[in-house]
């Protein structure tokens, strides 16, 4: 906090929040020993580590508490990028089944909206196809996905087509209506049909939580980029990370091979 | 109104600052002109896509567009976006007004015309006829690219 690390200090509430019992005892514990650090900080003046730095820090600390529950987690009150617990199983334009943990050495790079969406989506994978070109030979270490929450008009052959015309390395999904639903609660994603009753019932708009997530490989939640984030933030963001990544590779975290 | 003009005034738009109102329109539509203007390429069987564009109001009194109709799909609506903690909500407008001497901008993730239901797929580079219905019941043609934004 003393460092201005803003958005390491939310992932650390977040993974506390999320995952450590919430009681007295180490509620008083956290407020101590953050308040402690804080002031420690300040007094040495010393240097701030790189925010990297703290970042592997933070992820070897949070793999050592308990993982999180995702029964629990659906419960809780929305909250933005708080407790987004990343877990999906849906089914991918190829075909065949697509989940969280499948892709262990590439970050994943998600969006949630429809094809019937002229606008927000369109602009959204347009977004997404750049952040990849611009990434170059990285972008083999990223999975884009498109996630429908309009199951119903939605077919695997649409979305594929849809995703092809921006990026063909973007990968289509959807579900059932309940999987989908699973899928966009634990991404804390809200999505819900608007029928016009003038209009045509085929013609429903979908409002729809907007913007992009990004998963670690191996599939933790890391951020989430607000619609309209310029693109160049989020390359940079993934660069930081994949060179993180790679310098982390003569070490590899506890629990990386799961 | 003279339909066969248009192609040749509104040849030059996408480059043009600005395309002066002509005279196949009467009242509020002599004010208006619009610029910028161009239609999102959308993927292959997309049922509905959009348009946007400047419109600029040149004239003494507020205009609002009320209406958008266009050859190529069957419904053509007005649109906003509402950005309501990062749910993005699409709602169609009654009208979109332009201040006196001032402008209106239609952009991604704001105002625009939404085509729905193309009777045609769109190439780029298509020109597309679109009629803004202003609300002193004059109209203005406008003639508006085909535009991947990529």
């Amino acid at each position: 906090m003393a460092c201005g690390h803003a958005e390491v200090v939310s992932r650390a509430k977040s993974i506390v929040i999320a995952r450590v019992a919430k009681t007295r005892e180490l509620g008083e514990a956290y407020e101590q020993a953050t308040t402690e650090a804080f002031l420690a900080q300040g007094q040495r003046k010393a240097e701030c580590p790189p925010r990297a730095a703290l970042t592997v820090e933070l992820e070897i600390a949070a793999r050592s508490l308990n993982p999180p529950n995702a029964h629990q987690l659906a419960a809780t009150p929305e909250v933005p990028d708080i407790g987004i617990n990343p877990r999906y199983l849906l089914q991918a334009a190829n075909g065949r089944a697509v989940m969280d943990g499948d892709f262990k050495d590439r970050f994943q790079l998600i969006t949630f909206g429809y094809t019937f969406c002229p606008d927000i989506c369109p602009t959204t994978l347009l977004e997404m196809a750049a952040v990849l070109k611009q990434l170059g030979n990285d972008a083999a270490k990223v999975q884009a996905l498109f996630i429908s929450v309009d199951p119903e008009r939605d077919t695997l052959a649409q979305l594929r087509t849809y995703t092809e015309f921006f990026d063909a390395r973007i990968l289509g999904a959807t579900g059932s209506p309940e999987l989908v639903k699973r899928a966009a609660d634990n991404f804390k994603v809200r999505y819900e049909k608007v029928i016009d009753p003038k209009a045509n019932p085929a013609h429903y708009a979908v409002d729809h939580s907007a913007g992009m997530f990004l998963l670690t490989p191996g599939g933790q939640f890391l951020a989430k980029f607000a619609y309209g984030k310029p693109v160049a933030e989020i390359v940079a963001r993934l660069r930081e990370e994949i060179a993180l990544r790679a310098s982390a590779d003569g070490a590899p975290l506890p629990g990386a091979s799961r | 109104m003279n339909r066969a003009t248009l192609p040749l005034i509104l040849a030059g738009l996408l480059g043009a600052a600005m395309n002066c109102g002509t005279a196949h329109a009467a009242g509020a539509a002599d004010q208006i002109t619009v610029s910028d203007a161009y239609i999102r390429l959308a993927p292959p069987g997309a049922m509905a896509t959009g348009a946007y564009m400047t419109i600029r109001n040149a004239g003494p009194g507020e205009v609002r567009v009320v209406k958008a109709a266009s050859t190529v799909s069957r419904i053509t609506e007005l649109h906003t976006h509402l950005n309501e903690g990062g749910v993005m909500k699409m709602r169609q407008v009654k009208d979109i007004p332009v201040p006196p001497g001032g402008e209106t901008v239609l952009k991604p993730g704001g105002l625009h015309v939404m085509l729905i239901e193309m009777r045609l797929p769109l190439r780029e580079g298509d020109k597309v006829p679109i009629t803004l219905g202003l609300d002193d019941g004059s109209s203005k043609v406008i003639s508006v690219p085909v535009r991947n934004p990529g």
